[in-house]
Protein backbone atom coordinates (compact mmCIF):
# COMPACT_ATOMS: atom_id res chain seq x y z
CA UNK A 1 0.00 0.00 0.00
CA UNK A 2 1.88 3.41 -0.89
CA UNK A 3 1.43 6.21 1.13
CA UNK A 4 0.55 9.72 -0.85
CA UNK A 5 1.91 12.93 0.80
CA UNK A 6 -0.47 15.50 1.07
CA UNK A 7 -0.42 17.83 -2.27
CA UNK A 8 0.64 15.26 -4.81
CA UNK A 9 -2.75 13.98 -6.05
CA UNK A 10 -3.31 15.68 -9.24
CA UNK A 11 -6.52 18.12 -9.66
CA UNK A 12 -9.20 17.50 -11.77
CA UNK A 13 -8.60 20.21 -14.38
CA UNK A 14 -6.36 22.92 -14.28
CA UNK A 15 -6.58 25.44 -11.63
CA UNK A 16 -7.11 28.51 -14.30
CA UNK A 17 -9.98 26.66 -16.00
CA UNK A 18 -12.86 26.83 -13.55
CA UNK A 19 -15.75 24.97 -14.48
CA UNK A 20 -18.68 23.13 -12.39
CA UNK A 21 -17.19 19.68 -10.97
CA UNK A 22 -21.03 18.77 -12.33
CA UNK A 23 -20.31 19.55 -15.87
CA UNK A 24 -20.18 18.10 -19.32
CA UNK A 25 -18.01 14.26 -19.17
CA UNK A 26 -15.17 14.29 -21.15
CA UNK A 27 -15.44 12.28 -24.30
CA UNK A 28 -12.81 9.85 -23.34
CA UNK A 29 -13.58 6.52 -21.08
CA UNK A 30 -12.31 6.98 -18.17
CA UNK A 31 -11.71 10.87 -17.51
CA UNK A 32 -9.20 12.50 -14.52
CA UNK A 33 -12.21 12.63 -12.38
CA UNK A 34 -12.83 8.88 -12.42
CA UNK A 35 -9.19 8.32 -11.94
CA UNK A 36 -9.52 10.79 -8.67
CA UNK A 37 -12.16 8.96 -7.20
CA UNK A 38 -10.47 5.28 -7.83
CA UNK A 39 -7.44 6.83 -6.16
CA UNK A 40 -7.31 5.63 -2.77
CA UNK A 41 -5.90 8.09 -0.81
CA UNK A 42 -8.69 10.00 -2.25
CA UNK A 43 -11.38 8.11 -1.31
CA UNK A 44 -9.93 8.28 2.70
CA UNK A 45 -10.67 11.82 2.74
CA UNK A 46 -13.20 13.89 4.33
CA UNK A 47 -14.97 15.55 1.96
CA UNK A 48 -14.26 19.02 2.97
CA UNK A 49 -10.94 17.81 1.83
CA UNK A 50 -11.38 15.95 -0.97
CA UNK A 51 -13.57 19.06 -2.19
CA UNK A 52 -10.41 21.20 -2.45
CA UNK A 53 -8.77 19.10 -5.04
CA UNK A 54 -12.25 19.90 -6.85
CA UNK A 55 -13.13 23.02 -8.66
CA UNK A 56 -15.57 25.12 -6.70
CA UNK A 57 -19.22 23.99 -7.19
CA UNK A 58 -21.77 27.33 -6.93
CA UNK A 59 -24.99 28.21 -7.63
CA UNK A 60 -25.99 29.39 -11.15
CA UNK A 61 -28.13 32.58 -11.13
CA UNK A 62 -31.28 31.43 -13.58
CA UNK A 63 -32.70 34.48 -15.68
CA UNK A 64 -35.28 36.01 -13.12
CA UNK A 65 -31.77 36.84 -10.69
CA UNK A 66 -30.75 40.45 -10.27
CA UNK A 67 -27.25 41.65 -10.09
CA UNK A 68 -26.66 42.87 -7.01
CA UNK A 69 -22.89 43.29 -6.48
CA UNK A 70 -19.82 42.90 -8.93
CA UNK A 71 -16.82 42.06 -6.98
CA UNK A 72 -13.09 42.66 -8.70
CA UNK A 73 -10.12 41.28 -7.38
CA UNK A 74 -6.68 42.84 -8.40
CA UNK A 75 -3.02 41.02 -8.21
CA UNK A 76 0.14 41.12 -9.99
CA UNK A 77 0.91 37.09 -9.34
CA UNK A 78 -1.66 34.89 -10.85
CA UNK A 79 -1.65 31.80 -8.43
CA UNK A 80 -2.14 33.70 -5.63
CA UNK A 81 -5.09 35.36 -7.58
CA UNK A 82 -6.54 32.07 -8.34
CA UNK A 83 -6.38 31.10 -4.90
CA UNK A 84 -8.48 33.80 -3.10
CA UNK A 85 -10.52 33.49 -6.19
CA UNK A 86 -11.32 29.92 -5.91
CA UNK A 87 -11.81 30.98 -2.27
CA UNK A 88 -14.43 33.55 -2.89
CA UNK A 89 -16.58 30.82 -5.41
CA UNK A 90 -16.82 28.31 -2.32
CA UNK A 91 -17.72 30.86 0.10
CA UNK A 92 -20.39 32.33 -2.11
CA UNK A 93 -21.56 28.64 -2.56
CA UNK A 94 -21.53 28.11 1.47
CA UNK A 95 -23.49 30.88 1.19
CA UNK A 96 -25.91 30.23 -1.81
CA UNK A 97 -25.65 33.42 -3.13
CA UNK A 98 -25.56 32.98 -6.68
CA UNK A 99 -22.49 33.96 -8.96
CA UNK A 100 -21.08 34.34 -12.20
CA UNK A 101 -17.16 34.01 -12.76
CA UNK A 102 -14.32 34.25 -12.26
CA UNK A 103 -14.09 36.17 -15.24
CA UNK A 104 -10.39 37.06 -16.13
CA UNK A 105 -10.38 40.94 -17.31
CA UNK A 106 -7.69 41.74 -19.85
CA UNK A 107 -4.10 42.27 -18.40
CA UNK A 108 -2.79 45.94 -17.65
CA UNK A 109 0.38 46.03 -18.57
CA UNK A 110 2.84 49.28 -17.67
CA UNK A 111 6.23 48.89 -18.97
CA UNK A 112 9.49 51.40 -18.35
CA UNK A 113 12.61 51.46 -20.48
CA UNK A 114 15.49 53.19 -18.88
CA UNK A 115 19.51 53.69 -19.46
CA UNK A 116 21.34 50.90 -17.39
CA UNK A 117 23.94 52.91 -16.84
CA UNK A 118 24.26 56.31 -14.47
CA UNK A 119 25.71 58.39 -16.57
CA UNK A 120 25.83 58.24 -20.31
CA UNK A 121 25.75 55.11 -22.39
CA UNK A 122 22.28 55.79 -24.04
CA UNK A 123 22.76 52.90 -26.39
CA UNK A 124 22.28 50.66 -23.13
CA UNK A 125 18.99 50.38 -22.04
CA UNK A 126 16.80 47.93 -20.33
CA UNK A 127 12.90 47.02 -20.61
CA UNK A 128 10.99 46.22 -17.34
CA UNK A 129 7.21 45.60 -16.71
CA UNK A 130 4.49 45.30 -14.26
CA UNK A 131 1.70 43.00 -15.37
CA UNK A 132 -1.85 43.75 -12.94
CA UNK A 133 -4.26 40.79 -13.65
CA UNK A 134 -8.11 40.82 -12.67
CA UNK A 135 -10.87 38.94 -12.37
CA UNK A 136 -14.14 39.42 -11.66
CA UNK A 137 -17.14 38.05 -10.06
CA UNK A 138 -20.89 38.95 -10.23
CA UNK A 139 -23.23 38.55 -7.33
CA UNK A 140 -26.98 37.80 -8.00
CA UNK A 141 -30.23 38.20 -5.69
CA UNK A 142 -28.44 38.16 -2.46
CA UNK A 143 -30.06 40.30 0.35
CA UNK A 144 -28.23 42.85 1.90
CA UNK A 145 -27.50 41.35 5.21
CA UNK A 146 -25.54 38.69 3.38
CA UNK A 147 -24.14 40.37 1.39
CA UNK A 148 -22.83 42.77 3.42
CA UNK A 149 -22.04 39.48 6.05
CA UNK A 150 -20.16 38.13 3.01
CA UNK A 151 -18.02 41.69 2.23
CA UNK A 152 -16.74 41.48 5.96
CA UNK A 153 -15.70 38.13 5.70
CA UNK A 154 -13.77 38.66 2.50
CA UNK A 155 -12.21 41.54 4.87
CA UNK A 156 -11.42 39.63 7.47
CA UNK A 157 -9.51 36.72 5.03
CA UNK A 158 -7.98 39.05 2.46
CA UNK A 159 -4.48 38.04 0.82
CA UNK A 160 -1.92 40.12 0.58
CA UNK A 161 0.04 41.74 -2.39
CA UNK A 162 -4.19 41.77 -3.66
CA UNK A 163 -6.77 44.41 -4.43
CA UNK A 164 -10.68 43.85 -3.55
CA UNK A 165 -13.18 46.39 -5.31
CA UNK A 166 -16.46 45.85 -4.74
CA UNK A 167 -19.53 47.71 -6.06
CA UNK A 168 -22.79 47.09 -4.95
CA UNK A 169 -26.13 48.20 -6.81
CA UNK A 170 -29.59 48.94 -5.25
CA UNK A 171 -32.67 49.48 -7.04
CA UNK A 172 -36.22 51.24 -6.53
CA UNK A 173 -39.30 51.63 -8.68
CA UNK A 174 -39.41 54.47 -11.28
CA UNK A 175 -42.58 55.47 -9.31
CA UNK A 176 -40.95 55.91 -5.89
CA UNK A 177 -38.15 57.46 -7.41
CA UNK A 178 -40.37 60.44 -9.02
CA UNK A 179 -42.24 61.13 -5.57
CA UNK A 180 -39.01 61.65 -3.47
CA UNK A 181 -36.91 63.19 -6.07
CA UNK A 182 -36.06 66.59 -4.34
CA UNK A 183 -35.28 64.55 -0.99
CA UNK A 184 -33.46 61.87 -2.52
CA UNK A 185 -31.28 64.87 -4.27
CA UNK A 186 -30.69 66.53 -1.24
CA UNK A 187 -30.12 63.22 1.08
CA UNK A 188 -27.46 62.10 -1.92
CA UNK A 189 -25.78 65.39 -1.37
CA UNK A 190 -26.05 64.48 2.22
CA UNK A 191 -24.50 60.90 2.00
CA UNK A 192 -21.47 62.85 -0.26
CA UNK A 193 -20.76 65.29 2.41
CA UNK A 194 -20.65 62.48 5.08
CA UNK A 195 -18.44 60.23 2.93
CA UNK A 196 -16.20 63.05 1.54
CA UNK A 197 -16.32 65.87 3.96
CA UNK A 198 -16.67 69.36 1.99
CA UNK A 199 -14.88 69.65 -1.50
CA UNK A 200 -11.90 71.82 -1.82
CA UNK A 201 -13.79 74.05 -4.11
CA UNK A 202 -16.27 74.96 -0.86
CA UNK A 203 -13.79 75.65 1.77
CA UNK A 204 -12.04 78.32 -0.63
CA UNK A 205 -15.34 79.80 -1.81
CA UNK A 206 -16.45 79.82 2.28
CA UNK A 207 -12.85 81.70 3.32
CA UNK A 208 -12.98 84.00 0.47
CA UNK A 209 -15.98 84.99 1.86
CA UNK A 210 -15.26 85.08 4.90
CA UNK A 211 -12.39 87.56 4.19
CA UNK A 212 -14.59 89.92 2.10
CA UNK A 213 -16.87 90.47 5.10
CA UNK A 214 -14.28 90.30 8.01
CA UNK A 215 -11.00 91.72 6.90
CA UNK A 216 -10.90 95.59 7.57
CA UNK A 217 -8.86 97.09 4.26
CA UNK A 218 -11.77 94.75 1.87
CA UNK A 219 -14.17 96.39 4.40
CA UNK A 220 -12.84 99.57 3.53
CA UNK A 221 -12.66 99.48 0.00
CA UNK A 222 -16.02 97.39 -0.85
CA UNK A 223 -17.29 100.85 1.00
CA UNK A 224 -15.48 103.04 -0.41
CA UNK A 225 -16.36 101.51 -4.41
CA UNK A 226 -20.17 101.54 -3.34
CA UNK A 227 -20.09 104.71 -2.03
CA UNK A 228 -18.77 105.92 -5.72
CA UNK B 1 15.21 53.74 5.59
CA UNK B 2 18.30 55.62 5.93
CA UNK B 3 18.16 60.01 7.66
CA UNK B 4 17.49 62.59 5.24
CA UNK B 5 21.09 63.35 5.28
CA UNK B 6 21.81 61.63 2.14
CA UNK B 7 19.63 63.79 -0.07
CA UNK B 8 20.67 67.03 -1.96
CA UNK B 9 19.72 70.62 -0.41
CA UNK B 10 17.61 71.01 -3.76
CA UNK B 11 15.22 68.18 -2.23
CA UNK B 12 15.41 69.86 1.02
CA UNK B 13 14.32 72.86 -0.75
CA UNK B 14 11.53 70.77 -2.14
CA UNK B 15 10.86 69.52 1.21
CA UNK B 16 9.81 73.28 2.14
CA UNK B 17 8.70 74.01 -0.29
CA UNK B 18 6.02 71.35 -0.20
CA UNK B 19 4.90 72.62 3.97
CA UNK B 20 5.33 76.10 2.88
CA UNK B 21 2.32 75.23 -0.09
CA UNK B 22 0.51 73.55 2.44
CA UNK B 23 0.50 76.36 5.04
CA UNK B 24 -0.52 79.03 2.67
CA UNK B 25 -2.48 77.29 0.37
CA UNK B 26 -6.26 78.36 1.53
CA UNK B 27 -5.45 81.96 1.72
CA UNK B 28 -3.81 82.18 -1.82
CA UNK B 29 -6.70 79.92 -3.34
CA UNK B 30 -9.52 82.55 -1.31
CA UNK B 31 -7.18 85.96 -3.00
CA UNK B 32 -7.03 83.95 -6.23
CA UNK B 33 -10.48 83.30 -5.95
CA UNK B 34 -11.54 86.95 -5.32
CA UNK B 35 -8.79 88.31 -7.73
CA UNK B 36 -10.70 86.43 -10.85
CA UNK B 37 -14.09 87.27 -9.81
CA UNK B 38 -15.43 89.76 -12.24
CA UNK B 39 -18.50 91.14 -9.77
CA UNK B 40 -16.20 92.28 -7.63
CA UNK B 41 -14.80 96.15 -7.84
CA UNK B 42 -11.37 96.66 -9.60
CA UNK B 43 -9.95 97.88 -6.21
CA UNK B 44 -10.75 95.05 -4.01
CA UNK B 45 -9.47 92.49 -6.74
CA UNK B 46 -6.16 94.24 -6.81
CA UNK B 47 -5.52 94.28 -3.18
CA UNK B 48 -6.43 90.58 -3.42
CA UNK B 49 -3.45 90.44 -6.57
CA UNK B 50 -1.69 92.32 -4.54
CA UNK B 51 -2.01 90.08 -1.38
CA UNK B 52 -0.86 86.87 -3.77
CA UNK B 53 2.37 88.59 -4.20
CA UNK B 54 2.96 88.91 -1.00
CA UNK B 55 3.32 85.52 -0.06
CA UNK B 56 6.50 83.98 0.57
CA UNK B 57 7.91 83.07 -3.00
CA UNK B 58 8.20 78.80 -1.87
CA UNK B 59 4.27 78.87 -1.52
CA UNK B 60 4.36 78.84 -4.86
CA UNK B 61 2.67 75.84 -6.39
CA UNK B 62 5.03 75.87 -9.20
CA UNK B 63 8.32 75.91 -7.12
CA UNK B 64 7.35 71.67 -6.37
CA UNK B 65 9.32 69.55 -8.03
CA UNK B 66 9.16 65.96 -7.93
CA UNK B 67 12.56 64.36 -6.68
CA UNK B 68 13.57 60.95 -5.86
CA UNK B 69 12.90 59.77 -2.27
CA UNK B 70 16.33 57.79 -2.48
CA UNK B 71 18.83 60.11 -4.38
CA UNK B 72 17.39 63.49 -4.64
CA UNK B 73 17.89 63.16 -8.38
CA UNK B 74 15.15 66.00 -10.46
CA UNK B 75 15.49 64.18 -13.64
CA UNK B 76 14.24 61.01 -14.86
CA UNK B 77 11.80 60.25 -12.07
CA UNK B 78 8.75 57.55 -12.07
CA UNK B 79 5.91 59.15 -10.35
CA UNK B 80 4.41 55.92 -9.38
CA UNK B 81 7.13 54.91 -7.36
CA UNK B 82 9.00 58.18 -6.93
CA UNK B 83 12.63 56.89 -7.77
CA UNK B 84 14.76 58.24 -10.30
CA UNK B 85 15.79 56.16 -12.87
CA UNK B 86 19.06 54.00 -11.49
CA UNK B 87 17.41 53.52 -8.38
CA UNK B 88 14.14 52.10 -9.40
CA UNK B 89 16.69 49.73 -11.62
CA UNK B 90 18.54 48.62 -8.52
CA UNK B 91 15.48 47.92 -6.66
CA UNK B 92 13.46 45.83 -9.77
CA UNK B 93 16.91 43.88 -9.84
CA UNK B 94 16.89 43.14 -6.77
CA UNK B 95 13.18 42.51 -6.73
CA UNK B 96 12.04 44.91 -4.21
CA UNK B 97 9.12 46.78 -6.62
CA UNK B 98 6.16 44.94 -6.23
CA UNK B 99 5.16 43.11 -9.49
CA UNK B 100 7.69 44.81 -11.51
CA UNK B 101 10.00 42.25 -13.20
CA UNK B 102 12.44 42.28 -16.90
CA UNK B 103 10.01 42.40 -20.15
CA UNK B 104 10.94 40.23 -23.38
CA UNK B 105 8.52 40.11 -25.59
Amino acid sequence: MKRYMFGTLPRVQPKRCFQTAIGKESPKGNSEKDQLFENPFFQQLPSNVAAVYLNPVKFNPSENDVLCASLKIKSFETPKLDTFTDFICRTAYYMKIPIKGPRPLPNKVESWTLLRSPFIHKSSQENFERITHSRLIQLYSVNPVTLETFFSYLRKCNMWDLKLQAKAYEYESIDDALKNFESQSKSTDNFKELLNGPSKKDIITQNAEKLLRNDPIYKDLLKNSSRK
Amino acid sequence: MRALGHLKHKAFRDLLCRRLFAEHEVERQSNLYIYRNPELPLRVRLEAKKRIEALPTNAHPTKIKNRCIETGRGRGVFRAFGLARFPFRLKALANKLPGVRKASW
